[in-house]
């Protein structure tokens, strides 16, 4: 077989080697290390082979799935999770630090199939639970197990969507009961005040901070997503009823106390740099300033105080050294004022002068972007 | 020897608790008492969300009946009579209790009978029928969809 894996690995070596940016020892050494990674094409047939064994399998079933019996489709099913639940017990007791691949993907894979179950079970017996049920059902089964053992953030980050999806099942199932009791708006604030407060309650255990912190982060990431989305309120020309006004204000109080009563958990007293937790605790406020002013009907006010929100964001990340996030807000905001150009004229893009101008625009936010963001990254920046 | 069984305990329960449940779910549904109800409003396919028709029952009720009880109409054997009943507590001398008699329920359907089942009601006047398993707590789950032949 030709080893084109290792003559593209050798060429690029050689490479390096002429450009100076290694020398002829490192060279060998990697050249050697290379060589004795064994033959790669045998892995990658096998990779093949089992990927096509697995897809005539997955075909054949798929194509037989309504002959089968309902109890042996049910059996199967549960012989599968058992047998990952018994791989998954092996890989466990191995200890963190051994095959962490295999023990993540297959934690991962009894979660999904754990949830598959769940609905197999229901669409077999024809139940008419809701999706809100489903899903709380399942966090209560897989949260012990993942809890404590899933490591890696790609299992964290599916336990959070899996909470904030039965969360937004659960307020979409029960939005006209709490509205009617005018609580609609504290349901979500507790959630939001709740979800950013998780660190206080893992502090000090181990296992727990992380899940606290991502918990916490997800919810930021809430908190800054509504408000951004409310400021489309300020395009509304006809103002909230007196029962909505109400559900709205008491649920951003509740929201400005409890995240003002997390940060002065976290910092035990007043922050040295007071300006991120000024900035959380504010935002449910600025979410609502469209409707405790009742909304103007203005697309320009809309767009104006999405973007004070976002520089707010810029500045903040800015001043913490957060580039990343920075460079987020900075094409956030050059993104909004380009909706904003479209909105306006929009029309003129059917010509040919308005191709000119727009596509002058797009070229001159373009600029600006990147000439911001070099300045935000060069060494000599604040 | 504790964590080993601690693992495997949370590894297997879960599994084991849903296969406790189907059982359960399977020995109920013998002994639950059951009615054959028209339906209205049939969708035999949805392509986002896989093959079900999507239901109500055809029954006698109002919108603001939110809890009944059935009863087996002579008259009318695929339409019982509804009689309005407290939620709370649940009621313990109703055959046929239901909650919310009037929403839109889902019926699971294997593709080719959904298929079969599309087609039959295109060229049937008589209408669909469901049966209806009582779970005793209000709450219900069906078996059988049938095109009425009349």
């Amino acid at each position: 077989m030709i080893d084109l894996h290792g003559r593209a690995i050798r060429s690029r070596i050689d490479r390096w080697r002429e450009a100076g940016l290694i020398d002829p020892a490192t060279a060998t050494r990697l050249l050697a290390f290379e060589a004795s990674g064994g033959a790669p094409g045998i892995p990658v047939l096998m990779l093949i082979g089992a990927f096509s064994v697995g897809l005539g399998i997955v075909a054949i079933v798929s194509a037989n799935w309504d002959a089968i019996p309902v109890w042996a489709k049910l059996g199967g099913h549960v012989l599968l999770n058992l047998a990952l639940g018994a791989w998954g017990c092996a890989e466990v007791l191995k200890g963190h630090d051994a095959g962490e691949r295999t023990r993540e993907g297959l934690l991962m894979v009894l979660s999904a199939s754990s949830l598959a179950l769940l609905a197999h079970v229901g669409q077999s017996f024809q139940l008419q639970g809701s999706l809100f049920g489903l899903l709380a059902t399942w966090l209560a089964l897989v949260t012990p197990f993942t809890l404590a053992f899933a490591r890696s953030a790609a299992n964290r980050w599916l336990w959070v969507a899996g909470v904030f999806a039965m969360a937004g099942a659960g307020l979409a199932e029960h939005a006209e009961a709490l509205e009617k009791a005018g609580l609609l708006g504290t349901a979500i604030a507790l959630f939001i005040v709740a979800g950013y407060a998780a660190p206080l309650l893992a502090r000090g255990r181990a296992n727990a901070e992380p899940w606290g912190r991502l918990l916490n982060l997800a919810m930021l990431g809430t908190l800054v997503a509504m408000t951004s989305a409310a400021q489309m309120g300020w395009r509304l020309d006809s103002p909230l009823d007196v029962a909505e006004r109400a559900d709205v204000l008491t649920g951003t109080a509740v929201a400005t106390l409890g995240l003002l009563a997390a940060h002065l958990a976290f910092a035990r007293g007043i922050p040295e740099r007071p300006w991120p937790a000024v900035f959380v605790v504010l935002s449910p406020a600025y979410a609502a300033l469209p409707v405790v002013i009742g909304g103007l009907g203005s697309a320009a006010v809309a767009a104006v105080g999405f973007c004070l929100y976002w520089f707010a964001i810029s500045q903040l990340a800015h001043a913490a050294g957060l580039i990343p996030l920075y460079r987020l807000a900075v094409v956030v905001i050059a993104l909004r004022l380009l909706l904003v150009f479209v909105e306006a004229f929009g029309g003129l893009l059917l010509t040919g002068v308005g191709l000119i101008a727009g596509g002058a625009v797009l070229l001159a936010f373009g600029f600006v972007v990147r000439r911001i963001l070099r300045r935000a990254e060069s060494p000599a920046s604040p | 020897m504790t964590r080993r069984i601690l693992t495997l305990a949370l590894l297997i329960l879960p599994t084991l608790l849903v296969a406790g449940w189907a059982l359960r779910l399977a020995a109920e549904r013998d002994s639950q008492p059951v009615l054959r109800v028209a339906i209205a409003g049939y969708d035999p396919r949805d392509l986002l969300r896989g093959h079900y028709l999507q239901f109500r029952l055809d029954l006698p009720v109002g919108d603001d009946m939110a809890c009944a009880c059935l009863h087996p109409n002579a008259a009318d054997t695929l339409r019982p009579t509804a009689v309005a009943v407290q939620c709370t507590p649940p009621t313990t001398n109703c055959r046929h209790p239901i909650t919310n008699p009037r929403q839109v329920y889902r019926y699971y359907a294997a593709q080719e009978r959904a298929l079969a089942l599309q087609g039959e009601l295109l060229g049937t006047p008589g209408g669909a029928s469901v049966l209806v398993h009582f779970h005793g707590n209000g709450t219900v789950s069906f078996s059988d969809v049938a095109v009425e032949h009349r």
